[in-house]
């Protein structure tokens, strides 16, 4: 039996649908790193096709094995699969497949979807569990197929994934592989069809307005010099959102509380210093509520809900949603979002003051 | 026949609560969903309370006929021809139920478990361990009713904690957002399926304090109940109120959901082999009700070759569906579901009747 692990959706060259599928040589996945590197530990074959399930069926054929998508753990589409052709047959093909889990971890690739599956990982023996590994890395924000399935069929809600991308090795070993896999982002879909792709900055965005992000990382320029500047990881995070009519024009409140952990600064401040602290956090709250509020204008621009406003609505007034619901996609670009934010500094690692001098030191 | 081993009320509130929420887990949590969406857990409990009720009726209806089955009560207060035919109809929806249970159990592990194997070959083993278990008597069915059912009920306890990571609020809709409507009509559906009630005319006989048949019977529905409740809300909660009644078995798709740090996954089947282990239960109960019925209404001495017999027709009847599509949706047409309240509705309906009769002969030959 041919165990998958990772698939691939492109639009083919010659046929409508491409289909990569990466397979485990059974016996060797489990053998360690050193297979990853030197050996090979993976097979990966494609078939181009009218549809998913004949080149399912072709692969399965040209592998001379069953093909058992029990063990899936990625499914990676192009983006120009996800832009032009829309994601509604992969999803349907993913959801009904017995053997298919919806806990795996759908991705939009930028570029051929092909070759994040051929592209060797160098601290994982195989690219889709290097994919789920950077994805937990990455923090508290975890989308699989289920979620986007839920959002799919949900009134209220739209779909989004992560993006990522092969580019070239900034640095390694002769031997190790000349390319990997990042993390670039992620895309904003409408109905079954990518609309927009997000920047890293905008996705931790996404992030604090799903209340998940833990570990994102904030930076900001220091209050006394806009040259240096300082960083907080983000350890708490929450997101409450409320709606009110005014004069019967529809508005949100967006109130945003987080918790960071100070890993780096060079601002020459003194943290013991109440007044200096609330300083740093205010640029903190600045830099969160600036790139919060450019996201929810993201998603206004292109009609899409991916974190539940309108389901806020809905719960808030459900007389209202029941009239107005289904136009939600027209009215939510009219609708006023004030976002504030309360950024609290808990911990600075090993150090109470900066390593160099401050500046009331360096005036004294 | 050993008709003179007795249950313990607990035993016997186990069998009824095992054999009563054993099949509705499988298809009932996406049908109700399709129908109520978010507040199908609530028709589950609406269905729960009327069914006590019956059930307790029931267990009024059995204690006019003293130790003595339905059937054999049927055929004692109408005569061999008429009380005969009213315990062959008990007999049929035994019968009947059982065929089902044993086609869903072959839909699903041909489906999900072992694809491939043909299903007369699932069905045949299940009906074969089940026979055997009949001959045995009721007694060991209930005994191992107890085992499955704190499976059962360890399960439940473990569920919401094993699936908290995947729980999102934020797809909840408003409370009765959609009215009391939808809700009314979901529990018109499930009725067929609490509507098993009757087999209680099966166990009540057997019961070893027959005064706590009352008590007994509401434990045992209301946990039935309280287990499809459970599984709902969890499947509500993870999958929201729209994508379950998409899906063809949504309380696996459920299990197949936890997922702890990446590390503890792919654990339903623990989780699958303690339901097999109650479907296997409520065939087995089933068929001994069929066969017992049988026995009583033929007059017949021993209950195991009716039991081979019903056994093999029981597998036979489960291959008449052309597939999991029309087993599925049937059960939520208005016919499947008036046809099967008016055969439970029936069913009642003869044994009150013989329970009025025997009630008045003994106040008539109490007077003489």
């Amino acid at each position: 039996m041919g165990v998958v692990l990772g698939v691939a959706v492109d639009i083919g060259e010659e046929r409508p649908v491409r289909l990569t599928l990466l397979y485990a040589r059974q016996g060797q996945s489990q053998q360690g790193q050193s297979k990853a590197i030197g050996g090979d530990p993976i097979y990966v074959a494609a078939r181009e096709a009218d549809n998913l399930s004949d080149a399912m069926r072709e692969i399965a054929l040209a592998a001379g094995r069953e093909t058992s998508l029990h063990h899936v753990r990625v499914v990676l589409i192009s983006e120009e699969y996800a832009r032009t052709r829309g994601i509604r047959n992969l999803l349907d093909f993913l959801a009904r497949h017995p053997q298919v889990r919806m806990s795996l971890v759908p991705l939009v690739v930028e570029g051929r979807a092909q070759t994040v599956l051929e592209t060797p990982p160098q601290l994982k023996a195989l690219q889709p569990q290097n994919l789920v590994a950077i994805l937990e890395e990455k923090g508290g924000l975890r989308w699989r197929l289920k979620d986007f399935l839920v959002a799919r069929v949900s009134e209220t809600h739209s779909g989004w994934m992560y993006t990522v991308s092969v580019i070239q090795r900034p640095a390694g070993t002769p031997q190790a592989p000349p390319k990997e896999v990042v993390v670039t982002g992620s895309a904003l879909f409408f109905g079954d069809r990518l609309v927009r792709m997000l920047s890293p900055k905008e996705t931790e965005g996404l992030a604090w307005l799903m209340s998940k992000p833990v570990r994102s990382v904030i930076t900001a320029t220091c209050p006394e010099n806009p040259d240096a500047s300082f960083s907080g990881q983000v350890d708490q995070g929450r997101t409450t959102m409320r709606p009110s009519w005014e004069g019967g024009r529809l508005r949100i409140d967006v109130a945003i509380q987080g918790k960071v952990d100070l890993i780096r600064l060079t601002c020459r401040d003194d943290l013991a210093d109440v007044a200096w602290r609330e300083r740093l956090e205010a640029h903190l709250e600045k830099d969160v509520r600036e790139r919060v509020e450019g996201v929810i204008e993201t998603f206004k621009s292109q009609r899409v809900d991916p974190v539940g406003f309108g389901k806020r609505v809905q719960l808030n007034d459900p007389a209202w949603w029941l009239q107005n619901g289904p136009n939600w996609p027209e009215i939510w670009p009219e609708v006023e979002v004030t976002v504030t934010a309360q950024i609290s500094i808990m911990q600075s690692g090993l150090l109470l003051k900066p390593a160099n001098l401050t500046e009331k030191e360096l005036s004294e | 026949m050993n008709r003179t081993l007795r249950i313990s009320g607990g035993l016997y509130a186990c069998l009824l609560a095992t054999y009563m929420h054993a099949a509705q887990l499988l298809f009932l949590p996406a049908t109700l969903v399709g129908i109520a969406r978010q507040e199908a857990w609530l028709s589950v409990l609406l269905d729960a309370v009327v069914t006590t009720l019956v059930g307790i009726f029931i267990g009024w209806i059995c204690l006019q006929f003293g130790r003595r089955s339905a059937a054999q009560a049927a055929r004692s207060a109408m005569g061999k021809a008429v009380g005969g035919l009213g315990g062959l109809i008990y007999t049929t929806y035994a019968l009947w139920v059982s065929s089902l249970v044993l086609r869903d159990v072959q839909e699903f592990t041909t489906i999900v478990l072992l694809p491939g194997t043909p299903g007369l070959v699932v069905a045949g083993a299940m009906g074969a361990v089940a026979l055997y278990a009949v001959w045995s008597g009721l007694e060991p069915l209930a005994r191992i009713a107890f085992p499955t059912l704190i499976g059962t009920i360890m399960t439940m306890l473990i569920l919401p904690v094993l699936l908290y990571p995947e729980y999102g609020l934020l797809h909840i809709d408003p409370f009765l957002s959609r009215g009391i409507g939808p809700v009314l009509e979901a529990s018109l559906v499930s009725a067929p399926w609490f509507g098993e009630i009757i087999l209680v005319f099966t166990l009540v006989p057997y019961l070893s304090r027959p005064g706590e048949v009352y008590r007994w019977t509401a434990i045992g529905t209301i946990g039935a109940a309280l287990v499809v409740t459970e599984i709902l809300v969890l499947t509500l909660l993870v999958f929201g109120p729209v994508l379950p009644s998409r899906m063809m078995f949504a309380s696996y798709t459920l299990l197949q959901q936890i997922s702890l740090a990446e590390i503890i996954e792919r654990i339903e089947l623990t989780f699958v082999v303690i339901w097999l282990a109650t479907m296997f239960v409520k065939v087995g109960f089933y068929l001994y009700a069929a066969a017992e019925a049988t026995t009583d209404s033929l007059g017949l001495r021993s209950h195991r070759v009716p039991a081979a017999v019903l056994a093999v027709m029981a597998v036979a009847l489960a291959q008449i569906w052309p597939g999991v599509i029309p087993l599925v949706t049937s059960a939520g047409s208005p016919i499947y579901i008036l046809v099967h309240n008016l055969w439970e509705g029936g069913i009642i309906l003869i044994f009150l009747i013989a329970a009025l009769v025997l009630r008045a002969r003994s106040r008539v030959s109490a007077h003489a």
